[in-house]
């Protein structure tokens, strides 16, 4: 996230503690409650879930977060080649809604699937204070370092140690 | 602001804009004021442009102005023009209570006139005031923001009118060809340039491309960009592509458009027949719905040149 290097990094892969899934989880989940959006996933701009809440089919996640990273990457050089900081992505859904992507910190994504019957700017809202509390977590989680009694139980996110190969194998066919 | 209401607004603009490009721009204005006092059920609405003491259009449909002596038509002018001239000054919208002796106008609008209820909006363009609409009610209209963002996109299409008309001027630069089929491709062409000119005008967008659904530029119109048109076109295509692919997963087949935000301009992406997208850059519009609206428009008519395009091998 946008504070320096509050998460291990191990290769290309970055890396979470226990508690601070759980924490993320917890402002997901009251960003989810507050908004009235259906799903909200974290992803990291490799493509690997971090952190999610709501409803997902749980054989099409790994396809999801590594499109929601494609569509990541696609806004970060528009925006670039625009002379932009800040980026987000709408995709509307026709009659069913749309998707919100929008940028969580340096290096990470949170995509919000919303319905028809939800104010985007309210939702909007209420994402960009999720993505302050996020970034104040990992901030902590950095001051704080790796110990606070959990050192062993840092684990990669959900499914971390997945490539996502095989989901890109999915898309492209 | 209910969200019918802001559609009814927006609907209104859009509909009274989509002409502006094929009509004669004092009837484009004439239509603009004659819809604008039609949808707020005003007696006379007028539209100023610039420092001109006159109306560059006015709308008297109900003949209040014609039925009243001159004199007191004067007076009506000099008001109307007042009104005008504050908003243009600095932006802010008025009513002729916020004038010098407003109560005595109110009065005096009402008693001659049967409208007590006067509106005086600003038309916005890249910034600063270039003109008024002026509206005179017989009743008071609960005018909404959407009013106001609808009202500043027309500042927009008549700023862009004023500044871009001469664009759509016929036969520009076309080289002559002997053969048919060569001269049926450079009319399709010409008419796909002249649909992004208007995309452009209307929207006042920096820039507007077409380009391939596979990432291949096409064409372009507007200001001179500092990226690279080709690899813009590549992202952009690969961004929709992704996207497309991500609403499927949940649960929507044939996403049609993306809209990028940033913090200095804005990106709006819509497929053109399966094969192409178009593609609008633009900055601080207060009226996004409508630049929606307008693409969603062109993408319609370019779609009508599709096969034309298809044949010519330019898609």
């Amino acid at each position: 996230m946008s504070r320096a290097q509050p998460e291990v990094r191990h290769g290309k892969r970055t890396v979470y503690f226990a508690r601070d899934i759980h924490q993320m989880n917890l402002v997901l989940g009251k960003f989810l409650q507050k908004s009235g959006a259906e799903t909200v996933l974290l992803v990291d701009e490799a493509g690997h879930l971090v952190a999610r809440q709501g409803v997902t089919s749980p054989t099409s996640e790994d396809t999801i977060t590594a499109l929601v990273a494609g569509t990541f990457a696609a806004a970060r050089a528009i925006a670039q080649m625009l002379g932009s900081q800040e980026f987000s992505s709408l995709i509307p859904r026709g009659s069913g809604g749309s998707i919100l992507t929008l940028r969580a910190g340096d290096r990470a994504l949170l995509a919000v699937s919303l319905g028809d019957d939800c104010a985007i700017s309210l939702v909007r809202t209420y994402a960009l204070e999720a993505i302050r509390r996020l970034d104040a977590i990992l901030g902590a989680s950095h001051a704080a370092g790796p110990g606070g009694g959990e050192t062993d139980e840092r684990i990669q996110g959900y499914r971390f140690d997945r490539e996502i190969d095989g989901a890109l194998n999915d898309v492209f066919g | 602001m209910s969200g019918d209401k802001a559609g009814d607004v927006y609907r209104l603009v859009f509909e009274l804009t989509a002409r502006a490009t094929d009509v004669p721009y004092e009837k484009f204005l004439d239509e603009l004021v004659g819809g604008l006092a039609a949808h707020y059920g005003a007696d006379v609405c007028r539209l100023h442009i610039g420092e001109r003491h006159s109306a560059a259009a006015s709308s008297d449909k109900s003949g209040r102005l014609a039925a009243v002596p001159s004199e007191d038509l004067s007076r009506f002018d000099v008001i109307d023009h007042m009104l005008a001239e504050e908003v243009r000054r600095d932006g802010v919208l008025r009513t002729a209570l916020d004038l010098e002796a407003g109560e005595e106008i109110v009065q005096f609008l009402g008693r001659v006139f049967h409208t007590p209820e006067t509106f005086a909006f600003p038309l916005m363009a890249r910034g600063k005031a270039f003109g008024a609409i002026t509206l005179f009610l017989p009743e008071s209209y609960p005018f909404e923001e959407a009013d106001v963002r609808g009202l500043q996109a027309i500042g927009n299409v008549l700023y862009a009118a004023n500044h871009k008309g001469e664009a759509f001027a016929e036969g520009k630069g076309a080289v002559p060809v002997t053969s048919d089929k060569l001269r049926a491709y450079q009319e399709t062409l010409e008419r796909v340039g002249k649909i992004l000119e208007e995309l452009l005008f209307l929207t006042d967008a920096s820039n507007i491309l077409l380009l391939d659904a596979q990432g291949d530029f096409i064409a372009k119109r507007g200001d001179d960009s500092m990226y690279s048109s080709a690899n813009f076109a590549t992202v952009v295509a690969s961004g929709f592509a992704a996207a497309r692919r991500l609403s499927s997963f949940y649960g929507i087949n044939g996403t049609r458009s993306v809209l990028h935000e940033g913090d200095r301009e804005d990106v709006f992406v819509i497929e053109v027949a399966e094969r192409a997208l178009l593609c609008v850059v633009y900055r601080d519009h207060s009226a996004p719905e409508l630049i929606t609206r307008w693409t969603e428009s062109a993408a319609h008519r370019l779609r009508e040149h599709y096969d034309a395009l298809t044949e010519a091998r330019v898609l």
